[in-house]
This record gives structure tokens, sequence and C-alpha cells, in this order.
């Protein structure tokens, strides 16, 4: 009844249609009242007072945190409050839990704060978490992020995703309305770290088993967060207003955070330069270099925890040799890549961990030590003894997106190839959708995809490559691996968690099934009279944070 | 008239169910599925997701059970945007691109009428040549050059206008998407007018008016339109089908949240449901609009009866 009422609201909104013999002199008003009118001083579709307008590059998906939200995720944490927040450093802090402690790492205790309210005015209550926590698991929604629990090591949620148990024996309990606790499989140093994750933000329980379709809805949402839903037109915009009842709302400055979807950066920009926006999703790349001479101040390129990987499918012959793919792996001049070919502020990488995420040394040993001309002398020699030269050059395929900044940096790996090797690369780009479904199927020979660490721990980026996680895909599954992070996880001492980490980063560098090329920046453009805005390690962006000053 | 319309509705429903047939198996055998995403999932997730949505069971059992879905009027969930199903979306969507679209076409027809009876007037004069330039100009240049052009000087440099949106259609929101996308349709109906127009005046039936020494006015309004008009219909529907669909370029660059948004994030996504339901609407709107300039010709074309 209620999607029924929705439709035919939004078609009496177009009241003139009924009225549409009117219809051509309509137009020729508008055309006339538009030819006539003065130009003013106040243009519309100008941002008004305190509202901060964002670039969101895509509609969000689902503004449900325990779905996959693709693109929504910025949104989600102007919307939700989680037990912890990230830190522009990438540090945990407190949010809706004040304080936590855990005495062997297997037992996490969370107080939560006794001011926290729903933007409904409700208490935030540990059965809040209970509930959320139990209803991501659940294998009702498996396109729920269920998994993720799962990942970190909430006792029986993997059980639970698999519908083996029911979601009741997840290991979390509410010892009193405003005490949560979290039991582990296994003790893990790193638990607190990742659960920055935006699966892991509460839902309102009421709204959601009140309204089980429409509870996303601006005119039913509840959020816990420092803004609530205000308005959602699909594909046009998403308008956030501050939640009356959040606990720490006297230092919310914003009166409305606008989200726009814009997937075109020119378009973007555009908007960004007639004044519509405030802070863009992205820069146009072709745009880059001139605006960091004209405006240096507006633009922010961080290092973000993400890296570009290539993948070499060891499934089949003749990437299944590791030394004929280490050879590929030196034989890229990162530094090259990333000062000539992208420029934009990028990194060489020679680790799955980013190296601002790393706290550890690698040994003078390690390829991402020596020399580009060592590494191109290694690379030639492995090359041969696997049985190639210029005579028999090696014939590969790189499979990448269809878009134009790909295809520059796949150029030039072929480019370095075949300048070192020798190597005979063709170039197939492919729609997103089909290089996923290639690589998901193992049907490629080398691929390209961005490896994203999720919290602020080396752990994040390592645990891709586990056996029961993607790794599978290149044939990666490596049982001291595994056993290497899980030692990792339950090690208190960060000094000997890093010393594990870099033996799980050796092993794989062994193995060489991927490898990293570089860390990438996340860049914006922020408008000068954004106040309190800083760059962060995992591109966490709170809304809250922000103001606008006078201007 | 009755039984000729009678006739198309029928017609079209075996139409619309092979247009339906095709569709459905071709974007399933599309390489990826909605649940392909850049995130590294365990494959055992993407399992339990595709049985969820019945994708495990054979293509046959699943066309059955979306047909007879349609049959209730249900076009399923979107898989792109989960909140929300494939008519609620179409529902806020379409009105949008109805807006623009009967706007552009309005404009359009009138503008581009006029100015290819102008140019058939004044025949091979500077009038004519000034119109055909600036029609041909207005066909050859893609919206996609014109679009920031306009965004450019009107939003950026002269701050008159908004550089994108759409705030529930107000006429600042739509002046630009609906030039971008009225030029080259205005310039292709002026061409066609011009050439009809031609033709009709060169007929005996116009040199006899001539002859009888009726004003040119009379001779054009009564009786070198109505003929002159015909090709220019039977383009007309098409075209109508086209501008009130939506353009992916245009709201894309201006960001307006109309159907081709939707068809190309579904295309893209491999919304199955998003896709099929938005080819389901345009295939029964051509039917729809094809009818109509059937019927409309036995009104403007007196040797054209159905009986």
């Amino acid at each position: 009844m209620d999607r029924i009422t929705l439709i035919y609201r939004n078609f009496i909104r177009l009241g003139w249609l009924k009225d549409i013999r009117v219809l051509p002199a309509y137009v020729v008003i508008l055309l006339f009242v538009s030819a006539c009118s003065d130009p003013g001083t106040e243009r519309p579709g100008q941002p008004s007072g305190k509202q901060l307008v964002r670039g969101n590059s895509t509609e969000p998906n689902t503004l449900d945190p325990a779905a996959q939200p693709g693109q929504g995720v910025y949104i989600l944490w102007d919307m939700y409050e989680g037990l912890v927040q990230s830190g522009p450093d990438g540090s945990v802090q407190p949010a809706a839990a004040e304080r936590w402690e855990s005495e062997d790492f297997e037992v996490y205790t969370f107080h939560l704060r006794k001011n926290a309210r729903w933007s409904n005015g409700d208490p935030v209550t540990a059965e809040d978490f209970v509930y959320s926590w139990r209803r991501l698991a659940s294998p009702e929604s498996p396109d729920r992020q269920g998994w993720f629990l799962g990942s970190i090591k909430v006792k029986n949620a993997r059980q639970i995703t698999e519908g083996k148990l029911p979601p009741e024996q997840l290991g979390v309990a509410a010892l009193d309305s405003h005490t949560f606790q979290v039991t582990l499989e296994q003790p893990s140093a790193i638990f607190v770290d990742s659960l920055t994750h935006y699966a892991l933000l509460p839902v309102h329980r009421a709204t959601v088993e009140g309204h089980p379709d429409l509870w996303t809805r601006p005119r039913y949402h509840v959020s816990n967060g420092a803004f609530r839903l205000e308005e959602w037109s699909v594909n046009e915009r998403v308008m956030l207003v501050p939640n009356e009842h959040y606990w720490d709302r006297e230092n919310v400055h914003l009166d409305s955070v606008v989200f726009l979807p814009i997937s075109s950066l020119t378009a973007e920009f555009n908007r960004y330069r007639a004044g519509d926006l405030h802070i863009t999703q992205s820069i146009p790349p072709a745009q880059f270099d001139r605006l960091r001479t004209s405006v240096p101040a507006e633009v922010r390129a961080p290092l973000v925890t993400a890296t570009f990987m290539l993948d070499f499918n060891g499934k089949q012959p003749p990437l299944d040799d590791s030394n004929l793919r280490k050879a590929l792996a030196y034989a890229i001049d990162r530094d090259t890549m990333t000062s000539n070919v992208l420029g934009r502020g990028e990194r060489p990488a020679y680790t799955l961990t980013p190296a601002t995420m790393r706290a550890y040394e690698l040994p003078d040993s390690h390829w991402s030590q020596w020399s580009q001309q060592e590494r191109e002398r290694v690379a030639l020699r492995l090359y041969r003894e696997a049985g190639y030269s210029i005579a028999q050059p090696l014939k590969l395929e790189i499979k990448y997106p269809a878009d134009e900044a790909a295809r520059a940096k796949v150029g030039a790996i072929a480019a370095m190839w075949k300048r070192v090797l020798g190597i005979e690369t063709k170039l197939t780009h492919l729609e997103q959708n089909v290089l996923d479904d290639h690589l998901l199927r193992s049907n490629y020979q080398v691929a390209t995809w961005n490896l994203f660490a999720e919290f602020n721990e080396p752990y994040s980026a390592l645990s891709v490559m586990l056996s029961e996680s993607a790794g599978p895909v290149n044939g990666y599954r490596d049982s001291n691996y595994d056993q290497l992070l899980a030692q990792a996880m339950q090690a208190a001492d960060t000094t000997a968690r890093n010393a594990i980490y870099l033996q799980a980063e050796l092993r794989f560098s062994e193995d060489m099934r991927a490898t990293p090329v570089y860390q990438l920046t996340d860049r914006k453009l922020v408008k000068p009279f954004v106040s309190g805005y800083s760059d962060h390690l995992l591109g966490f962006i709170y809304s809250k944070d922000l103001s606008i000053i006078d201007h | 008239m009755l039984s000729f319309i009678l006739r198309r509705i029928l017609e079209a429903i075996p139409t619309l169910l092979i247009l339906i047939t095709i569709s459905f198996f071709l974007i399933r055998f599309a390489p990826g599925s909605p649940f392909t995403t850049e995130r590294k999932m365990p494959p055992e997730v993407l399992a339990n997701i595709e049985a969820k949505y019945g994708f495990d069971k054979p293509l046959y059992e699943q066309y059955w059970s979306y047909i007879s879905g349609l049959a209730q009027g249900d076009l399923g969930p979107s898989f792109v945007y989960k909140d929300y199903s494939v008519s609620e979306l179409v529902a806020t969507a379409f009105p949008v691109s109805l807006k623009i679209g009967l706007t552009v076409f309005v404009v359009s027809v009138v503008l581009g009428v006029f100015l290819g009876i102008l140019a058939a007037l004044y025949q091979n004069t500077w009038a004519d040549y000034t119109i055909m330039s600036f029609s041909v100009a207005g066909i050859v240049i893609p919206s996609y050059v014109v679009a920031p052009l306009l965004i450019l000087l009107f939003a950026i440099y002269l701050k008159w206008l908004p550089a994108g949106g759409w705030n529930d259609g107000g006429w600042q929101y739509m002046l630009l998407p609906v030039v971008a996308m009225a030029k080259g349709f205005t310039g292709y109906i002026a061409r066609i007018m011009r050439g009809s127009m031609i033709e009709v005046l060169n007929q005996d039936f116009i040199r006899t008016a001539r002859a009888k020494g009726l004003p040119t006015r009379t001779i054009m309004l009564r009786h070198a339109l109505r003929p002159a008009m015909m090709p220019l219909a039977s383009v007309l529907g098409p075209a109508m089908v086209g501008v009130i669909t939506g353009s992916v370029v245009i709201e894309n660059i201006f960001g307006i949240p109309g159907m081709g948004q939707l068809f190309v994030n579904g295309a893209l996504n491999r919304d199955y449901s998003m896709v099929l339901g938005l080819t389901i609407l345009v295939g029964a709107l051509t039917i729809a609009f094809n009818a109509i300039v059937d019927i409309a010709y036995a009104y403007i074309d007196p040797k054209i009866r159905y009986s």
C-alpha cells in the first residue's frame, strides 16, 4: 500500500501534466521569461548558508550499512555512528562507545555513551548493536556483508552466515543497556581497529522491522550519527540535516549536507567551478596539473590505503611458474610509472600493505630494496631460465577496465615488459563488470584490480590473499600464509605483530601471484571556505568535522 | 477505426512478448552479473546471493517466473538500487524525462516547422541558406560538445544559470538541457519540412490556387501545410519516444535524474530487471506512438482510410 501511494505521489508532483493542452503556451512563456529575466545577483543552484555540497560519483546502491553500499559510504559515515571512528591518521577514536576493554583479546567489552540518541530521540543501547550485528550475520540476506564479521573472527559468525547456526548464537551480548560485549573465536589484538568498517554501523530495530522495505526512505529513516536523512532523490541528490538528538550536536556546524551523484568527472568539475559543489569526489586527470599550479590550495591528493595490482593467473601455464611471475613483477619500473605516467602523487608499491600503513622495515634482500637495473637484470635471467628469449618471446594478454586512465597505465607496463624482456603483450579492455566476471572465473592471464585496505591494519590488506578470501582466483592458497596471518591477529605486541606481517609479505612475494604496482591517491578539490577538512589515511571524510566559513 | 485500434493493440502483445524474450536472454548471456563487484568477495558468498535471487535455477524457470511476475504487473526488484523496486524507479524517473522530452518536442516541432516553411518559401535566398546552415550545424555538432560549452558560458562565466541539477524541474534547470537536446531535433525537422514543402509548392493544386489569386498565407495554411506535414508525421512518432525516454548524454552532463541514467547504470551493472523493465516501457511506447502516427495519417491524408 505504502509503495503505491509513493508512486502516486511522484506522479501528482507533476501537476502541470494534467493541462497538457497548454504546453505550447507554457513553452513560449518559458522562453520569453528566460530571455527577459534579469540575471541578477542570486544565481540559482548555488548552495546557501551553511549547506555543504559534496560530490559522490554515483548513486548509492543502498543506505543500509549492512548491504554492499557501493559509493554510499560517505553518506553512511555521516548518518550512522559505530562503536568507534577513524581519526585522520587512521587511529581509532571513541564514537558511540566512550571506552572499551579486553583482558585476553578474546572478549571485548564496550561501554556506550549514556547520552547517545537516535534521531527520533530513542537512546542508543547495547541491544541496538546486538540486533544490528545479528542482522548483518543472518543468512537470510546474503547480499549483506555478513562475511566481514567472520573475517574479523566474531564467534560463530561464519557458521551463521552459512546457515549452520541461528543468528542468536553470534558472539555478541548486551550485558546491560549500555554495555556491549563481543566474544571472538580466537584472540585478536586488531579487533578494535577493524570496527571502523561501515558494515558494523548500527540500525534502529523498530524502524527496520516496522518498515522492512521502506526504512531507508527519508520518511521513516532513523539514524544515530551526526546527521539524519532528509531527502533522497535517486540519481539527483541525497540531503542530510543534523540529528537534533545527537550527543555532540553542539559541535555539528553545518545546516545540511548534500551529496550529488555525478558520475562524469567533467560534469562534477563544472559544478565545482560554478560554485554548486564544495568537495568533489575526484579530479579529471587532464585538469590535474593545471589545477595544481593555478589553485594549489584547493587540490588535495593524499596517498590512501589502496594499491593498484597486477594479478597473474597461476592456475594455468605459462604463468604457473613463480620465477616467470617474478620476472614480470621485477621488470616494471615503478618510479617511471608514478612520476612520468601518472604523476599525481602516487607512490611505487612493492608490498600488499600500503607503504603509509607499514610500520616495519623490509630487509635489504627484498626486491624492493634493489636498484631498478638490478631488478631488470634478475628479471631477464629468470625470464631466460623459464625458456623464453628475444627469438622466442612470451606472449601475454592483460585485461583491464575500459577507461582512458587505465589504458595509459597498462600500456606503460606492456612497454616496460617489451623493453626489458621482449614480451609481446596484447591489451584487452573490458567493461568493469565483465572484467570482474573474468577474474572470478580465473579467465585471464594478467588482470588489473585495486586492493583496498578497509581498516588501518596491514591485516586488512594482507587478508585479501587468504585461502578463504579472493586469493583462489589466481590460485594462491598457502596454509603457511594463512597461519602467519592468524598468528599476527593474536599477537598483542605491535612489534611482534609487525614482524609476522613482514614474514607474510616475504612469503607472498616468493610466490608473486599478484604484484603491487603503486599506491593510489585520493584526489579531491576542496573549496577554501570549507574549514576542518583534513586528508585521511583511509579516505574517511566525516561531514561533522567540517564547517563553512564566511566567504 | 475502432477495429483498427483494437487490432493494433492485439498485435502489440506478441510483439512485446518477443521483445521481452529476446531481451531477457540477451542480457542473461552477457558476461557478469549484478553481484560481481570490484570488492573481492568470497565465492561462497556470491553463490549464496545468486541462490537468493533464484539465479541458480535453470534459465527457462527464471524466464517463466519473470513472465508470470510481469503478468501481475511486477517488474521485480532493482539489483543496483537495492532500496527500490524497478516500478518505483521508473515512476520517479519517467516523469522527469517526459517533462524535458515534451518541452524539447514542442520547441523543436514549433520552431522546426516554422523555420522549414520559411526556408521553403524563400528558397535559395540568404534566409534559406542561413536557416539551413544552422540546421545542419545543429544536427552535426553532437550534444556532448554543445552542452559543456553552454555550461561554460552560461553557468561558469556569465553565472546566469546553474551548471546542472534538476530541482523538481525549475525552468532555470531545464533551459540548458532543453536547448542542448532540441538543437539537433529542430534542425532535423526544419530540413524535412523544407524538403516536403518545396515538393508540395510545386504541385498542380498549389499552382491552381495561385492562379485563382489566393493570398500566399491562405495557400500555405489551408492547402500546403497539411500535405507537407505528412513525411514529418511518420518521423515524429519514433522521435517522440526517443526524446521522452531520456538522453543518456544530456542527463549525465547536467545531472538530471531521468531514464537515461537508469538505462546506463542498469546496463553497466547488469541490473537485469531494470534493463528489462525499461525495454518493455520503450517497446510499448514505440508501438503506441507508431499506432498514433498511423491514426493521425488517416486524418492528414485523405487517401488513407482504415476500415
